[in-house]
């Protein structure tokens, strides 16, 4: 008999390895591949909505869902994107760059199958680096006190805002609203009610899980409701699917651009709240300066659909790090998976790595078995898939509705969760319409009282002055700035170049 | 993950022309181009002056947190600087997106009056089904709700309106009531 020495690394694996995680496991696969195949069904949604039901699981369980779902949906938004021209959620805008001509070509059996190729090869890098970077990261951060919490706080808020391009002020006022839900209930230093309006349960402050199904669930599907036409004229899918699997020579060929994309995913997904739609446009990009074939781009390229694919996923082995390490989001469904985290006790941030050293080899092993499991169904010739693409919206809306009411309920048996979660929806319909993304709210939200409670101390401490001689506070608020000051400088300038060639051309004509 | 909640082409993209270059148009957007007519100018005020009217209703209620110990930067000490920071982002709104125009990559899809009487329905549908919980069995009222919610989408025949509504209730019953116990 083998004797295993029993270590946190084992300790982690054996753990997923129970008969009860892999049916999870399966069941989040299933899920996240159906989530990612229905357009206008975001991950971030279905994760919001599992964690209604997962709360009642063991952690280990329950996190094993929801990473499934969240690996499994990059596979199954790529059917969409090749199929019909739409992204099933937003890390697969890359593919429909390529995706869909090669599908106009008769070629989308081999887009199908290359593009899950891609996506695996890409979250197998992720997954490297968070197998690597994530303990030194973590013991990096331990030696951070109060002014750099609050650093990284702002930091990760910032981040999310920055990247909700052209909309940065709106970002800062969803964040600030998000960090105000955190202020109501009790003080975190003296105790104090606050904005409770003699509401008792909101002496706990506000639920977060219903502001989440809310959020990303009913408010979504409401504004779908609002906005969806009568007559829509149903795009209809492609239906030849022509060559399956490649062949061994055009998987050498394609090796180039998994390789640039997987590095590019891997970088961009280390910077928290940046993920894979815009990896994937970023690695596309790349692989288009360095192809031979530029001009086969954007036309119905193999490279193309590759690169952005494995860039896309390989951002979730670096947002998965940034999450737990730093206790930071790396993107919104992490940010939605902190939320029932914190409710089983685990709490992302600097110390969860040195109180569950296990937890690391857990996630990595959730997310291997996840990985080759879904790229095993992606590779099946699945007719029933191009089916799912023809069915009407409306009966989705009806069971996302539906499990919104049910799942928040089943939290804590509490109506008001329901209430709360309506009227979330309600807010959240609002920010949908006039631009407030709703990742901020929800990130300030989760980190409300951490950056509270830090600041307040570092303030007692020293004053202003102990957050601004604190060399990494520095650096991280410093980055903050930049993040947002940046991009809207950019869009200026470019904005005045174009004024300027246009009053040039005018003058030539003339 | 970049916070777009809704997915599909953005402003300007047509899905089904296969002609058109997605790829320039995502990485060169027409985002870039600002709308700056009055319509759209006035409805930007709405967000400004929410976000300026709740940094005010915050002020003033935090005015009213009363702390039992007496301590440096007390209770009301964080909501006060939040609510200055959203006036401040409420007043820059107006500034940036109110006078200097929006950009087309941040209009929403349009409203359509179908949609808003669609979605008032459906809003009452679903407060009476919350109301109702408590008074009728939990499977009745879902499958009720369910037939409701698709013959208000659209759905029409047997399979819609019958097996469908069947399916979904059978389903959350065994989900929640059977599987995970939770008291309905």
């Amino acid at each position: 008999m083998i004797q295993i020495a029993a270590s946190p690394v084992t300790d982690g694996i054996m753990t997923v390895l129970q008969v009860d995680t892999l049916l999870y496991i399966g069941l989040g696969i299933l899920v996240g591949m159906l989530v990612g195949a229905f357009p206008g069904v975001t991950a971030t949604m279905a994760v919001a909505l599992a964690s209604g039901f997962t709360l009642t699981l063991e952690p280990i369980q329950g996190l094993a869902v929801l990473l499934t779902i969240y690996v499994a949906a990059q596979f199954g938004d790529r059917v969409p994107a090749i199929l019909i021209n739409t992204p099933g959620t937003p890390a697969s805008i890359s593919t429909t760059f390529d995706g869909y001509p090669l599908a106009l070509k008769g070629q989308a059996g081999l887009a199908l199958t290359t593009s899950a190729f891609g996506s695996a090869f890409g979250m197998l890098f992720g997954i490297l680096i968070l197998a690597v970077a994530a303990v030194p990261l973590s013991e990096f951060a331990r030696q951070f006190g109060p002014p750099e919490m609050f650093a990284l706080v702002v930091f990760g808020l910032t981040m999310m805002v920055g990247v909700s391009s052209g909309r940065v002020l709106k970002g800062l006022a969803a964040g600030a609203f998000g960090l105000l839900l955190a202020t109501v209930g009790r003080d975190p230093i003296t105790g104090d009610a606050r904005f409770t309006l003699n509401v008792l349960e909101l002496n706990g402050g506000v639920p977060f899980i219903p502001v989440i199904i809310g959020f990303f669930g009913v408010a979504e599907v409401l504004n779908q409701i609002l906005t969806r036409r009568r007559h829509l004229h149903h795009v209809k899918p492609v239906t030849q699917l022509g060559q399956w699997m490649p062949g061994r020579k055009l998987m050498q060929r394609l090796f180039k651009p998994m390789g640039i994309g997987a590095v590019t995913g891997s970088v961009v997904g280390l910077v928290p709240a940046v993920g894979g739609d815009i990896a994937g446009i970023i690695a596309w990009d790349n692989a288009r300066k360095v192809s031979k074939h530029p001009e086969e781009f954007g036309k119905g390229s193999l490279e193309g659909l590759t690169a952005g694919d494995t860039s896309s996923t390989a951002t979730l082995g670096g947002s998965v790090t940034t999450t737990m390490a730093l206790g930071v989001p790396g993107d919104s469904v992490m940010a939605v998976m902190i939320g029932s985290m914190m409710i089983w006790g685990i709490q992302p941030g600097p110390s969860l790595f040195s109180s569950r050293p296990d937890l690391v080899s857990s996630l990595v092993t959730i997310m291997l078995i996840a990985t080759i499991l879904t790229l095993g169904l992606s590779l099946l010739r699945m007719r029933g898939m191009v089916k799912l693409l023809e069915l009407p919206s409306h009966y989705l809306w009806v069971i996302i509705l539906i499990f919104c009411m049910v799942g928040t309920y089943s939290i804590n048996n509490s109506v008001f969760d329901v209430f709360m979660m309506m009227i979330f929806g309600a807010v959240g319909l609002f920010m949908l319409r006039f631009g407030f993304p709703a990742g901020p709210a929800v990130l300030g939200l989760i980190l409300g009282p951490l950056a509270e409670a830090n600041l307040r101390r570092a303030l007692i401490t020293d004053g202003w002055a102990s957050v601004f001689t604190s060399p990494i506070a520095l650096v991280l608020l410093a980055i903050s700035v930049a993040a947002l000051v940046v991009p809207p400088l950019r869009v200026q300038l470019k904005r005045r170049k174009a004024v300027g060639a246009g009053a040039d051309q005018a003058k030539v004509s003339s | 993950m970049n916070d777009h909640t809704a997915t599909g082409p953005p402003a300007g993209l047509n899905p089904t022309d296969p002609e058109q270059d997605h790829a320039e148009a995502h990485i060169h957007p027409a985002s870039e181009v600002l709308v700056t007519d009055r319509a759209h100018r006035l409805r930007e005020l709405v967000p400004a002056a929410v976000t300026i009217g709740l940094g005010v209703l915050v002020l003033v209620l935090a005015q009213g947190i009363r702390s039992g110990v007496r301590v440096e930067l007390g209770p009301p000490f964080w909501p006060t600087m939040l609510a200055w920071s959203l006036i401040v982002f409420g007043v820059l709104q107006v500034g940036v997106n109110v006078l200097r125009g929006v950009s087309r990559a941040n209009l929403p899809d349009p409203l359509s009056g179908w949609g808003i009487g669609r979605m008032l329905l459906t809003a009452v549908i679903l407060v009476g089904y919350l109301l109702l919980w408590n008074v009728l069995q939990f499977w009745l009222i879902t499958f009720a709700a369910c037939v409701a919610l698709t013959a208000l989408y659209g759905g029409r025949g047997w399979r819609p309106l019958l097996v469908f509504p069947a399916i979904v209730t059978a389903l959350l019953h065994f989900l929640f009531v059977v599987a995970l116990r939770v008291n309905l």
